[in-house]
């Protein structure tokens, strides 16, 4: 079957959608609370509700779930964007900055208030992922000040200042967690190395809603990815606006990445490896590429998630680390197997 | 258009000419001024009447000289792999760490932290060249199996992805065993600990590493053209991309062992570098080898003083000046084309 | 595209169906109020059950008291050998910043003693579980932190006089060190990565040395922002005549060699408690947090034995 045909894209997508609903599947059923697969079924449908059940289910269960596929999904979109706007193959969401943005506003956050905002009210709660989405932003921003010029937006351009602000960011979290407590650093990491540990529902909502309001935009432009890896010059020869449709996925691109890394950290490695795995299943064409991304980040982070908390149960293990022992041996093999 | 042919003709002849003076003043600089109030005459008598009772002295020679050759020499070794690398990979964002130079080296340290944790300063040095050899190993290993795997393009991603896999390994444990913050010490304060013992064995080394980084600089920018014109010219690529690998391993394995992990100074410097000089890698080379040696010296000496009496992170200090130079550089700059 | 549309769909109706029923839970048969810190919380009246999670600085207060907590916090997969007393039949619950909440739950505490520190969702979802008291890290709470778990294992006794003995030796202390010590510097660090690391004054060990003990606050100590990197060099002018090192945790064997090669260096030989033989290793164990109970009764008891030897 040839890599780009109709058939085949359905296939992948299909199956991979298949195996989400295992990794879900496999995830709600198995933890260190023992349910029986029926209880499960029955706390679902609300059948002679139990507390306990209710409690690892909805609270511990579920969440966990639900924001590792919203944000796996999210990021390899992005990451396919990305790749696609800079014709870089190693471009990732990292490389723009937004997560030593939204990184070195945590570690402001926890270098000066915590301990300070207590309670457990919305407010509170939200203040942590709000930091992050300021901070992203906030380094989105800049990038957009200093690769902008006469009107154009230059993707070589895009990825220097990328690389700058990010070490500034990076640079400026280092030094303040450097000088923090053991302890107070040991919290910070497990937000460098990016946990979706603390998932719940009030984080679920916003990046639900900006996954819902982005991604079909991307979608929808997706085919004009295709158009610039021709090079710009004929993107435009074609008769698309090109410096307008780029800003529109980019800035596409920056609020996903955003909003995803402000609930979960800087899980790295999804957004770089997504679009390439699905590139070499199904083809260059970025509509396709795009969703099947997608849809390889959210199994990769649902079952590295499940990974990270059941092998060394009770002790986690970042989730960003899972994705990566098990990304990069399949990506190794797919190099292996086809010959570009 | 004039104005900016005359500086690129004359500048990079200026930089080399000028250096040995600068190099001078850096270093008295360094030693003059510090944690401590040494005046004049007692440095002179520190040099000429060396006395081994005196506190003074023994700063001076103990601490003060080493430190400045050490952040002299790893400036400039860290900028000359840097600039092989991006101009071996023409990519914009390969550093020497895209070989697994440093996760290696993060790798062994990690392993060695918590498993020998009995090893002295000098075991941990050898440890982390064993590291970053051994990973290096691995990504070359890849890249002569993988079908096509020494094209630039493959070869990125594959130092990317397997050096992010060996990271993560190390973040992974470091986070279980609780040593993070440690290790972040390691390869963030280390070049004010430098040994005139380490600087004596690092010499013969660095004058390998240099010597075949300058024999090979003409074929690099032959290599940079890209693949086509430097076979058309009958060179042998895969010859100069091992010898290369090899120099870029031998000074950023130093480097990491010496003095950490100053990451910023080998992607930063060749950008910078190669705004002011031009295409021709003989002279991107040299030049970024004194950039980067001034460049690093100068930092040194500003992070005595950033937050005083304390020290602060070398890589906190490359970043607050590099990173506001390279955004005006990208500004006033940007729109010429430069090599890629 | 249809598909995305169906799977939206499907989390929307997940999201609606959890919306209609949170969890409840029933109310627990007797109760008291415990007062921690400004705060008033309820715990059932027998809470012999409890679980310490993310609050290394209440395993140490209940090291001090003798109890035993169904789950505890681990320390790369164990228990730290300093908590051997009281972990015998403890379940690991995981490491201090991530515990896991399923594991707390299978345990049915009756209390969980949590961390100050934790976000804010986390205390909730513990609090699901069981009445959860964040325990405060900084360490001018350490009484109190004491108190709370006296309170809550009825050792009140135990604790009050655990306290007054502290206050007795430092008295004693004081009148023993004070006039000797008045114009020497006593420096506490860490030697973290090869780096000396140093500590303001209220932070580490160093309550007991200045706040309590009295001692004269060296400048640099005044001028740190809680952990700062200090240059050997500087660290010269400085200058301690009796120092105290501590190595981090996971550094810590009998003779660290980073030690061993500190001592070649001449600028740490010039340093007067070098010189006078006044250096102190790993006093108390280096996994202590400094801010307890537990580390300030064994730290001063070493520290008051070191300082008074000619």
């Amino acid at each position: 079957m040839p890599r780009d045909s109709a058939r085949r894209y359905w296939t992948v997508l299909i199956t991979s959608f298949l195996m989400i609903l295992a990794a879900i599947y496999v995830s709600l059923t198995n933890g260190a609370f023992d349910i029986a697969v029926w209880d499960v079924v029955r706390t679902l449908l609300r059948i002679d509700p139990n507390a306990a059940h209710d409690l690892v289910i909805f609270e511990f269960r579920l969440p966990r779930i639900v924001i590792a596929g919203l944000v796996g999904f999210g990021l390899g979109i992005a990451g396919a964007v990305l790749q696609g706007i800079t014709r870089n193959g190693l471009a990732d969401p990292g490389i723009l900055g937004i997560n030593a943005g939204a990184g070195a506003a945590i570690v402001i956050f926890m270098f000066f208030f915590q301990g300070q905002i207590t309670g457990t009210s919305w407010v509170s709660i939200l203040a942590m992922p709000l930091f992050g989405l300021v901070g992203g932003l906030g380094a989105a921003i800049f990038i957009y000040l200093f690769s902008w010029s006469n009107g154009r937006l230059d993707p070589q351009r895009l990825i220097l200042v990328g690389i700058a602000i990010g070490s500034g960011f990076g640079a400026l979290s280092l030094h303040l967690s450097l000088k923090m407590n053991p302890q107070d650093f040991e919290m910070a990491t497990v937000w460098f190395t990016g946990s979706i540990w603390n998932a719940n529902w009030k984080y679920i909502v916003p990046v639900f809603l900006w996954l819902v309001i982005l991604v079909p935009i991307v979608i929808r432009k997706s085919y004009i990815l295709d158009l610039l890896q021709l090079g710009e010059d004929i993107a435009t020869g074609l008769g698309v606006s090109t410096e307008k449709e780029k800003n529109v996925l980019l800035l596409c691109s920056i609020g996903i990445v955003s909003a995803c890394v402000s609930v979960s950290g800087s899980i790295g490695f999804v957004g770089l490896i997504a679009p390439h795995i699905s590139k070499r299943l199904i083809g260059i064409h970025h509509n396709r590429v795009i969703p099947v991304s997608g849809t390889v980040g959210m199994f990769l982070v649902i079952i590295s998630d499940f990974i990270a908390k059941t092998v060394f149960s009770p002790v986690e293990l970042p989730v960003g680390i899972v994705i990566s022992l098990i990304g990069v041996p399949y990506f190794i093999y797919l190099l292996y197997k086809t010959k570009v | 258009m004039n104005k900016v042919k005359r500086i690129r003709i004359s500048l990079p002849v200026l930089i080399l000419g000028l250096s040995p003076i600068i190099i001078a003043f850096t270093m008295i600089g360094s030693i003059l001024y510090g944690a401590k109030d040494i005046g004049w005459s007692t440095v002179l008598d520190a040099f000429f009447q060396f006395d081994s009772g005196n506190v003074d002295h023994q700063i001076v020679m103990y601490s003060r000289l080493p430190r400045v050759i050490g952040a002299l020499l790893i400036g400039a070794f860290l900028a000359i792999s840097g600039a092989i690398m991006q101009g071996m990979t023409r990519n914009y964002l390969a550093s020497p760490s895209i070989m697994g130079v440093s996760d290696g080296s993060v790798f062994a340290i990690t392993f060695c932290m918590i498993f020998i944790p009995n090893a002295s300063p000098l075991d941990m040095i050898v440890y982390s060249l064993v590291g970053s050899a051994v990973a290096v190993g691995i990504v070359l290993g890849f890249m002569s199996l993988l079908p096509n795997g020494m094209s630039p393009v493959r070869m990125a991603i594959i130092g990317t992805i397997i050096g992010t896999f060996l990271s993560s390994i190390s973040a992974a444990m470091a986070s279980y065993f609780q040593v993070s913050q440690n290790i972040s010490f390691w390869y963030n304060a280390r070049l004010h600990q430098i040994d005139p013992n380490l600087i004596k064995l690092a010499i013969p080394f660095a004058l390998v590493g240099i010597g075949l980084a300058l024999l090979i600089s003409k074929s690099i920018t032959v290599l940079s053209l890209g693949h086509e014109v430097s076979v058309s010219l009958g060179q042998k690529n895969v010859f100069v991309k091992v010898v290369a690998i090899i120099s870029v391993v031998i000074l950023t394995g130093i480097s990491v062992a010496l003095a950490g992990n100053i990451g910023f100074v080998g992607l930063i410097i060749p950008h910078i570098t190669r705004f002011l000089v031009g295409f021709d890698y003989r002279l991107i080379i040299s030049c970024a080898g004194v950039i980067g040696a001034i460049f690093l010296a100068l930092s040194d000496i500003l992070s005595r003083f950033l937050n005083h009496p304390f020290e602060t992170p070398i890589g906190v200090v490359t970043a607050l000046i590099g990173v506001p130079f390279f955004l005006y550089l990208i500004r006033k700059r940007g729109g010429m084309k430069y090599a890629s | 595209m249809k598909k995305k549309c169906l799977g939206i769909a499907l989390i929307t109706v997940f999201m609606l169906l959890l919306v209609a029923c949170g969890a409840k839970k029933e109310a627990a048969h007797e109760t008291r109020t415990i007062h921690y810190l400004g705060q008033e919380y309820t715990v059932p009246k027998n809470s012999e059950r409890i679980v310490i999670a993310g609050s290394v600085e209440a395993m140490e207060d209940a090291l001090v008291l003798g109890v035993e907590p169904i789950g505890g916090i681990t320390v790369g997969g164990k228990f730290p050998d300093m908590f051997a007393e009281i972990t015998d039949s403890t379940e690991p619950i995981g490491e201090k910043k991530q515990p896991n909440l399923e594991t707390i739950l299978k345990l049915k505490p009756d209390v969980i003693l949590g961390s100050s520190k934790f976000p804010a969702d986390v205390k909730k979802k513990l609090a699901k579980i069981a009445p959860t008291i964040p325990i405060s890290y900084i360490s001018t709470d350490w009484k109190a932190n004491l108190r709370v778990l006296a309170e809550l294992t009825g050792k009140q006794d135990q604790a009050e006089r655990i306290l007054q003995k502290y206050e007795d030796d430092v008295a004693a202390a004081k009148k023993q060190l004070s006039e000797r010590l008045k114009d020497k510097t006593v420096v506490t660090v860490r030697i973290r990565g090869g780096n000396i690391m140093i500590y303001r004054e209220d932070v580490f060990f160093n309550p007991t040395l200045y706040k309590d003990l009295g001692l004269t606050v060296p400048e640099q100590v005044k001028s740190a922002k809680t952990q700062e990197v200090i240059s050997l060099e500087k660290f010269s002018e400085l200058n301690p005549d009796y120092l105290f090192v501590q190595f981090s945790a996971d550094e810590n064997k009998e003779q660290p060699k980073v030690f061993e090669e500190l001592q070649k260096n001449p600028i740490w030989k010039s340093i007067n408690a070098v010189k006078n033989d006044k250096v102190f290793v790993n006093v108390v164990d280096p996994h202590a947090q400094g801010g307890t109970a537990w580390s300030k009764i064994h730290f001063l008891e070493a520290a008051v034995e070191r300082l008074s030897n000619e």
